[in-house]
């Protein structure tokens, strides 16, 4: 909204330069963001109307709050009416059909003949210019003007355009259509209210008048139409309409009811002195009484406990009487305003208080914290979160964060059998659907690093699914890792020690896995349930993300991890005396899974105190079909040193089952 | 000779000797005959027998102060023939790099949520998450902005199916904790004080360019109590501001329109750059907008259940992107979904 500084200078009388001016406005809500100079000395000050203020989207409305502000006195532009003319109802009228009243509560019309149409005086051209607008005629000049000083949308229509000179308000018929003014076509729907005459529309109403009964310079005899619209129904026509106005905008919002007739004869007083012609006596109005104001209440020590700082009776009772809120009861405790009605925004005891601080000013509340001190809890899916973040940032991963929009083939590759939530109205078309899982999002930041190599990344996000009872989310930890799936599920191992969870890690081979390489997945299980899945990624997903080597993934549910049981850590009591270790070296065939081998293994070993995994060998020196695999395990008694003889004794136990259980096996 | 005289030249022969030494195996040797079991040290204070009872204690400090300076010599010194370089064999390089694993990088922009979030738990205010695909009722209704108003322009939003929208404000959660208050404990008399903190992503269906994304993020905050004041909510948002901006960091509430809450404010802060006297950054007005804040509109409580009459409350909320962008001074909001290494390895 463009405000001239001249105007509101003439309005108030304000003699302050116009940064100040816009400096004030903005202490006190209303945001100027830009003052650029104008025309003719003039200044254009670009406000920022917030929505709940429609009475600043004019001139009028500004001009009381700077008023409130500086206590002056607002200069009420000057109305004269000469009417002249026969009766209006016997030239014209307003039939309401059924159903039109709810959407329009007020109507009202004037006429005036004999006008001579032609271009504006310089100072209404100037104005005009001023806040941004074209000058056209002098009748919608003025129409204009009037819409920018006292916040009223009006509307001329060339009378004679009118079928039997008369307005009808009515819903749209079934197929109707209409030309705007402005040369857009809209097709009507049922529940949108039309202006017509006898035949047919001649505006949307609120939104925008028609071609066919525009005021051009052929027009003589003028209908100025001047009405109160329901903000909902105009917000309808206008965004199914995708049609918009400086009219609409502010029907939206809600202009002041008590306004329709007042600027009615604002604008055919200003008609009959720049066009001339002769007013039709009187003025049609479907509801004069449209728009009384209310009271509202405000008790002080609610305001004061509100704001946390006590505000002077005396010093509320001047802010109100500023902002045109009439008192009309003082108590010991409390105050009662009428409010007026073009402040809409002012419902309850709150916006007044609001009202309060804002003219009091906000900077005469202090930074006083009267709050009891309280204990913030940790939920756990934040503290599991943090816990993985320090984990893998340790362990030397990147984190990512990235978008919850994908391609639709990513899900289709990555987690087929789901059916992702689409985007109805999507701003990038290639990325239409809300992602199902989190691994390819990390492709595609591999391809993005295309060039660094041993790169590592992770991501925590969440997944959208759906489920019987509606959409679910669920956040899970995606990690990626050049070296290699052990190292993944190294540090999805690490991330649940870290989180001391209770229960044993296994890996289940898992053959197809959807976008891994055939045989390179796994399912990570603890105690029966799967918490991660991991994999070498496939060959043709390589190629789809363009990159040169297969990187591995896995994706673990994080739900699952911060809600799952943990132990407590206890101290244990160190060892008193020294572990021996006995590495053994197998050959053995390659289908033989290290799980299989450490099952035996543990099985057959007597005082085992840890067993670890120490090689794997594969080349010169094997049988074909065979593989080297070495493990080291640490055997201690609890009373005593173990003898070499003891030890070597339990060693060769554990071979000789492996021997046994693995046929064609052999020690390296 | 007295006790006196001989130990003095006790100890100048042994300092002598002990900076003459220069291998282990003469420094050892030195040792042996001052300092040993039957060295010339303990000889002397076998004299103290000679000495008249009345001097006794002067002379037996005397001795002790000898012996501990001649240890402290010897120690010294065998500390600096244990450093001497090598004679032979490579030198060793102390300017080459230290060894060590490389650590990842938390990314900037969970490095900065977690930084205010840390500062509000600090404050007692607990973290809690709410979903990203929200209904209407917890997107608009619950927070004051009513069907077919033009407040809901301000926040349009991506549309899943039916009633299923991207939250387009973390404020949802708000409208969530407080249900599930009033459903916990009744909205009236009794019912305990929220203070949360909401970190998480929204949506809005806006063209991506150097500024704007179409998911993004937000802190939202709620403290609600049965005296909850305007002054609270400046209170904690001026600590906030000076620990996250230093604390020199002046704050400023500007009068503003938010739906859900009456009054309500914009937060600035002094430009941390320019200290307050104008640059670039903050257009020359010394000032840089931080957030949206305010008292919740008794209208929200009244449609959650929560008695607007017996409790008052303070919200406020702000971008992640946006401060981060400018505390880390990045260009472009691009920079943080792209998760190119050679930016995330700058923080």
């Amino acid at each position: 909204m463009i405000l001239s500084y001249k105007w509101l200078k003439e309005l108030t009388g304000a003699t302050l330069p116009p940064q100040e001016l816009a400096d004030a406005l903005t202490r006190v809500g209303l945001n100027v963001e830009d003052v650029t100079p104008a025309t003719n000395g003039d200044f254009a000050l670009d406000a920022d109307i917030t929505t709940n203020r429609p009475d600043w989207l004019c001139h009028l409305g500004v001009a009381h709050e700077i008023a409130a502000v500086f206590n002056l006195k607002v200069k009420i532009p000057a109305v004269t009416l000469t009417e002249t003319g026969p009766a209006v109802d016997g030239l014209s009228s307003v039939t309401v059909m059924p159903g039109a009243a709810e959407h329009c509560p007020r109507y009202t019309l004037r006429v005036i003949r004999g006008v001579t149409v032609g271009p504006s005086p310089d100072w209404l051209r100037d104005r005009l210019t001023a806040i941004g607008q074209r000058s056209i005629n002098n009748i919608v000049d003025i129409t204009n003007l009037v819409c920018f000083e006292m916040n009223q949308p009006l509307h001329a229509f060339d009378m004679d355009k009118l079928a039997e000179n008369r307005i009808v308000l009515r819903l749209a018929r079934p197929g109707e259509e209409f030309d705007a003014i402005t040369g857009e076509h809209a097709k009507l729907e049922p529940d949108m209210l039309v202006i017509a005459d006898a035949e047919k529309a001649v505006a949307l109403a609120g939104v925008k008048g028609g071609q066919n009964t525009e005021v051009g310079d052929g027009t003589v005899n003028v209908l100025l139409e001047s009405a109160w619209f329901q903000p909902r129904s105009v917000r309808r026509s206008a965004r199914r309409t995708r049609m918009s106005s400086e009219s609409s905008y502010r029907y939206e919002r809600g202009i002041d009811p008590g306004m329709t007739e007042r600027a009615s004869a604002r604008a055919v007083s200003l008609i009959l002195e720049l066009a001339g012609g002769e007013l039709a006596t009187g003025v049609i109005d479907t509801n004069p009484n449209l728009g009384s104001p209310w009271q509202v209440s405000m008790r002080f020590a609610r305001c004061d406990k509100l704001l946390g700082v006590s505000v002077e009776r005396e010093e509320v009772r001047r802010i109100f009487k500023g902002l045109g809120l009439v008192e009309k009861r003082l108590d010991d405790d409390a105050i009662t305003v009428e409010v007026p009605t073009f402040r809409q925004d002012l419902k309850r005891e709150a916006d007044l208080i609001e009202e309060v601080i804002r003219l009091a000013g906000y900077e005469r509340i202090p930074e006083k914290i009267t709050q009891p001190l309280a204990l913030a809890h940790e939920m756990p899916e934040t503290a599991c979160a943090r816990s993985i973040r320090r984990t893998l940032a340790g362990l030397g991963y990147h984190e990512c964060i990235t978008d919850s929009f994908v391609p639709r083939e990513w899900a289709e590759s990555f987690a087929p059998g789901i059916e992702s939530y689409a985007i109805r109205n999507p701003i990038n078309a290639e990325r239409p659907v809300m992602r199902a899982t989190l691994s390819p999002s990390l492709l595609e930041i591999r391809r993005t690093n295309r060039l660094q190599s041993d790169v590592r990344l992770f991501e925590i996000g969440r997944v959208y699914l759906r489920s019987r009872e509606g959409p679910v989310e669920y956040t899970r930890l995606a990690v990626l890792d050049d070296r290699g799936v052990d190292y993944v599920r190294g540090a999805i191992e690490t991330v649940c020690r870290e989180l001391a969870l209770a229960g044993e890690i296994q890996v289940e081979p898992h053959d197809d896995m959807a976008g891994m390489a055939a045989g390179s997945g796994g399912a990570m299980k603890m105690d029966g349930e799967e918490i991660a899945v991991l994999g070498l990624v496939a060959r043709d997903q390589v190629e789809r993300f363009d990159l040169t080597l297969a990187p591995a993934v896995g994706e673990a549910a994080v739900d699952w991890l911060a809600h799952a049981p943990t132990t407590e850590r206890r101290y244990q009591p160190l060892p008193r005396f020294p572990g021996v270790r006995r590495d053994v070296s197998l050959s053995i065939a390659e289908n033989v899974l290290w799980s299989q081998i450490e099952a035996v293994a543990r099985d057959n070993a007597d005082m085992l105190d840890s067993l670890a995994f120490e090689s794997l060998y594969r080349g010169k020196g094997l049988k074909p079909g065979m593989k080297g695999m070495a493990f080291s395990m640490i055997l201690r008694a609890p009373d005593r040193s173990l003898t070499d003889a003891e030890a070597n004794a339990v060693r060769d136990t554990v071979v000789q089952a492996l021997l046994a259980a693995f046929p064609g096996a052999e020690l390296r | 000779m007295s006790l006196q005289d001989d130990l003095d030249a006790l100890r100048d022969d042994a300092l002598r000797e002990i900076a003459a030494a220069d291998s282990p195996d003469l420094l050892e040797a030195v040792r042996v005959r001052f300092l040993g079991r039957s060295g010339s040290l303990k000889d002397l204070m076998g004299r103290i027998k000679e000495v008249p009872p009345a001097d006794k204690k002067v002379v037996g400090q005397r001795l002790n102060a000898v012996k501990e300076e001649l240890e402290a010599a010897w120690d010294g010194k065998k500390a600096s023939l244990a450093d001497a370089r090598p004679t032979s064999g490579p030198l060793p390089d102390p300017t080459l790099p230290g060894r060590t694993q490389p650590l990842g990088t938390l990314h900037p922009l969970t490095q900065a949520m977690e930084r205010f979030c840390g500062i509000f738990e600090r404050l007692g205010f607990t973290i809690r998450q709410g979903p990203e695909i929200e209904d209407v009722f917890h997107n608009f209704d619950a927070l004051n902005m009513p069907d077919d108003h033009p407040v809901r322009d301000q926040a349009d939003t991506f549309v899943l199916e039916n009633d299923a929208i991207l939250r387009s404000q973390t404020s949802t959660v708000q409208a969530r904790v407080m249900e599930e208050h009033v459903r916990r404990y009744g909205g009236g008399k009794g019912m305990p004080p929220i203070r949360i903190v909401s970190p998480g992503r929204t949506y809005r269906p806006d063209s991506v360019d150097a500024t704007h994304h179409y998911g993004f993020s937000q802190i939202e905050g709620l403290a609600v109590d049965t005296d909850v004041t305007m002054a609270d909510l400046k209170g904690f948002l001026a600590l906030f501001a000076r620990e996250t901006f230093g604390e020199a960091t002046k704050t400023r509430f500007r009068p503003s329109f938010f739906p859900f809450t009456e009054p309500s404010a914009e937060l600035d802060i002094s430009c941390v750059f320019c200290g307050g006297t104008g640059c670039r950054v903050c257009k020359n007005s010394g000032w840089v907008e931080l957030g949206g804040c305010g008292m919740v509109h008794p209208n929200v409580f009244d449609v959650l259940g929560i008695d607007s009459e017996l409790f008052t409350g303070f919200a406020f909320g702000f971008g992640i992107e946006r401060v981060a962008m400018f505390m880390l001074g990045v260009d472009d909001i691009r920079r943080f979904s792209e998760n190119d290494l050679r930016f995330l390895r700058q923080f």
